[in-house]
């Protein structure tokens, strides 16, 4: 099918030597018609990073479509991961004459990410036959751990509340979004927004990068899948506290106002239905109790899409309560110097252990 | 007296905030109709 539109894999890869072997191996294997090729970017893994990826190409059979390249040393103003992006689409780009006629597309996920084999033509069919300029999934998070469980299904709620896929989708709507782990966009989209310098500081580079290509006029849109997955595993509360409060004061535009109203706006939304529903007046306790009903039923597809039980939809309001101090907690570290932290190590000195979510 | 006003205020308040979440805000909960797995659409090629 020499016509089919030719797509670059780029994987941005630092410290993953313990999930990039699966997820290099998938990507070697999609089943797409068109030409495509995987360029792994190993930004200065200081583990074996480079050369599982390397092995588990060669294990596929499919080692020649995959390459390993090392990022250059950062440039100042730039966030790891849109640096060694920038890097993978540096090596992708041929002379402009030599480039398909028919575009190009890239595909970017993330190292710890396991895609199902049919995930690339998939993509690639919504983009062509909605003409996108931006596709992108978020994949199944891991919900094996009481924390996760607590945490997880909650994490992707709120992210929906925010980014409704609906609305971002609708070219009305100012509302812009995008899912990191499994995100295809058009060379041409990229070029036109200025290429990853024009959001090379954003820490939440994926709705950023959203950002962009529908304000440029791009269509964009988003959807979640169970068939593609994340190997990153979450043991206890901690580490997921962390994972969010890397970026909840960044959400907020490091704005004090914002992050009160956020946290009056979660008080009254999850917590004082819960509140106000032991009251002993009817009129406290029965709109209460109905906020709180409304807020289960919301609750339940998520729970049901991660395969938990239905209890777990009333424990919303804890979920929320810890999204809440997680929050604060992303703001006063902020305050205190240590904004963006992940694995011990600050953003802002571009010195991350592993890439967030 | 006063904060049992209050509290009826927050409550409908809250309430109010979740019809609106439930019925106005993009359907952000039905997420069904937001899963990729079940599409179906043509093979990517020519004349895709």
């Amino acid at each position: 099918m020499p016509t089919t539109i030719a797509c670059r894999i780029l994987v941005p890869a630092r410290n993953e030597a313990a999930s990039i072997a699966p997820a290099v191996a998938a990507l070697a294997r999609q089943d797409y018609p068109g030409e495509f090729s995987v360029i792994v970017v190993d930004d200065h893994s200081e583990d074996r990073t480079a050369e599982v990826a390397r092995r588990a190409a060669e294990e596929s059979s499919a080692a020649a479509r995959v390459e390993i390249i090392s990022a250059p040393p950062l440039a100042p103003g730039w966030t790891g991961k849109l640096w060694a992006l920038q890097a993978g689409v540096a090596a992708a780009s041929g002379r402009p004459d030599q480039r398909p006629a028919r575009g190009e597309l890239f595909w970017f996920t993330d190292a710890d990410v396991v895609h199902s084999l049919t995930t690339l033509r998939r993509l690639v069919s919504r983009a062509e036959h909605d003409n996108l300029d931006l596709a992108s999934l978020m994949v199944l998070l891991e919900s094996r751990t009481f924390a996760e469980r607590f945490l997880i299904p909650a994490f992707l709620y709120f992210f929906l509340m925010l980014y409704p896929p609906n609305w971002i989708a609708d070219s009305r709507s100012k509302t812009a979004g995008a899912a990191g782990g499994s995100l295809l966009l058009r060379r041409s989209a990229l070029e036109r927004i200025g290429g990853f310098a024009a959001i090379r500081s954003e820490i939440i580079d994926d709705c950023s990068l959203a950002r962009a290509v529908k304000h440029s006029g791009g269509k964009i849109w988003m959807r979640l899948t169970r068939a593609s997955r994340s190997l990153r595993a979450y043991s206890g509360f901690a580490e997921i506290r962390d994972m969010i409060s890397r970026t909840a004061f960044t959400q907020l535009r490091y704005s004090a106002l914002e992050l009160l109203g956020t946290l009056l706006g979660l008080t009254i939304t999850f917590l004082v239905p819960v509140v106000l529903t032991f009251h002993r007046h009817p009129l406290v306790w029965l709109p209460a109790l109905l906020a709180w009903c409304l807020m289960t039923a919301s609750f339940l597809p998520t729970v049901a899409f991660y395969r938990l039980a239905p209890l777990w939809a009333p424990a919303l309001p804890l979920s929320a309560l810890f999204y809440a101090y997680a929050t604060l907690l992303s703001a006063v570290r902020y305050w205190r110097g240590r904004g963006g932290q992940w694995k011990g190590r600050a953003q802002a000195n571009r010195t991350l252990n592993r890439y967030g979510d | 007296m006063l904060s049992t006003l209050i509290l009826e205020v927050l409550a409908f308040l809250s309430l109010a905030i979740w019809l609106a979440l439930f019925f106005l805000w993009g359907g952000f909960w039905r997420i069904w109709e937001s899963v990729a797995d079940n599409d179906r659409l043509p093979h990517p090629g020519p004349g895709s």
